[in-house]
């Protein structure tokens, strides 16, 4: 279970599968195939109607692809520091890699510079 | 047909026979040990012909001692020219990574005024990005120092392990000390909801002011990038 951090309309999303990987694991910059569990509520927005579109991007129970950028699982740097997050956070994509949301919430880690995801750091509002 | 039978009849006869003989020959070479007693070693004659020293094993030649044991003396023991191996590379080490001493100063148990857990410590990376937290625990020793900061950015608790002497640091300050004084030695507490400590971005931007107030505004810019990133979005 992991926390979606973007304007798709998920909000909780459940890992099914982890790609390109042997491991069963998978950390910051990893893509995974998610199920939608929960999806975000836009209260005000959907009463207005503006954004009923955005809102809607997906539904519970989609199986979509997603890219972690927060783990509870500390990363070690080249440099040797660990960094470290309280949650397990990702964030959905297309199956070109672009992500569906337009906005992030939150922080996301910087090791997605390295994996190659700069279109999820130029929406995050910073990285660490 | 009635030959091969004769000759089998033949050799069990022969066989029964020697079973009878057998038990009398053993008995007689058991006396025959008994009689002759421990061998005698002889040396080897001195005026042997030389041709026929190989057909003796080399330990037999003249010449060779029997019981010629080759012990070597011990090599020297590197322990006891230097006792403090560990020491001495991490000394050189320091010397590189910290050549005015003041990083192993902040963090040196005999300072008073050392950084403590609980302390706010701000630290700015060569890079120019700051990384700003609560101290929850200091590691190690030596060059190996390294500190656990924990901070929250946009309401996410985030902790990073920080080596002190690393030289991709460009500096540590502390921002504020704590005001009590922590009787655990690693605050792993505060990762516990209701003891976290939440964001020090507030405390370290009030650090930064009052910095910039005394040294004239020079390093004003310096920990606001985050702030700057955020009101871009």
């Amino acid at each position: 279970m992991l926390n979606c951090i973007d304007n798709s309309g998920a909000a909780i999303v459940e890992c099914v599968a982890v790609m390109r990987k042997k491991t069963r694991h998978a950390s910051i910059g990893d893509r995974i195939i998610v199920v939608v569990q929960k999806q975000r509520s836009f209260g005000p927005e959907n009463a207005g109607g503006s954004s009923v579109g955005i809102a809607n991007k997906v539904r519970r129970g989609d199986i979509r692809h997603a890219v972690v950028v927060r783990a509870k699982k500390e990363v070690q740097r080249k440099d040797g520091s660990l960094i470290r997050f309280d949650d397990n956070a990702c964030v959905l994509i297309n199956k070109n890699g672009d992500p569906i949301g337009t906005r992030l919430s939150s922080i996301v880690g910087s090791e997605l510079r390295d994996k190659k995801w700069s279109k999820i750091l130029s929406l995050a509002p910073m990285h660490v | 047909m009635s030959q091969p039978l004769a000759s089998r009849l033949s050799t069990c006869c022969w066989r029964s026979f020697c079973a009878e003989m057998r038990p009398q020959r053993q008995f007689h070479r058991s006396m025959v040990t008994l009689q002759r007693g421990p061998v005698q070693k002889l040396d080897v004659p001195s005026d042997l012909p030389a041709q026929l020293l190989p057909q003796f094993p080399e330990r037999y030649r003249p010449g060779r001692n029997r019981r010629d044991i080759v012990v070597h003396p011990s090599p020297r023991s590197e322990a006891e020219t230097c006792k403090d191996p560990v020491g001495l590379v991490e000394n050189r080490q320091l010397s590189v990574l910290d050549p005015t001493g003041a990083r192993a100063r902040l963090f040196d148990k005999a300072n008073p005024d050392r950084a403590k857990v609980g302390d706010v410590l701000l630290t700015t990376f060569k890079s120019g990005e700051p990384v700003s937290g609560v101290i929850m625990v200091i590691k190690g020793s030596g060059p190996h120092t390294s500190v656990l900061l924990r901070n929250q950015l946009t309401t996410i608790g985030m902790e990073m392990s920080i080596k002190v002497h690393s030289p991709l640091v460009q500096s540590m300050e502390i921002a504020q000390r704590t005001p009590k004084r922590k009787r655990r030695a690693r605050l792993y507490y505060l990762r516990k909801p209701e003891h976290d400590v939440g964001s020090v971005q507030k405390v370290v931007d009030q650090y930064l002011r009052q910095r910039a107030m005394l040294t004239g505004g020079k390093n004003a810019r310096q920990g606001g990038t985050f702030r700057s990133r955020k009101g871009k979005k």
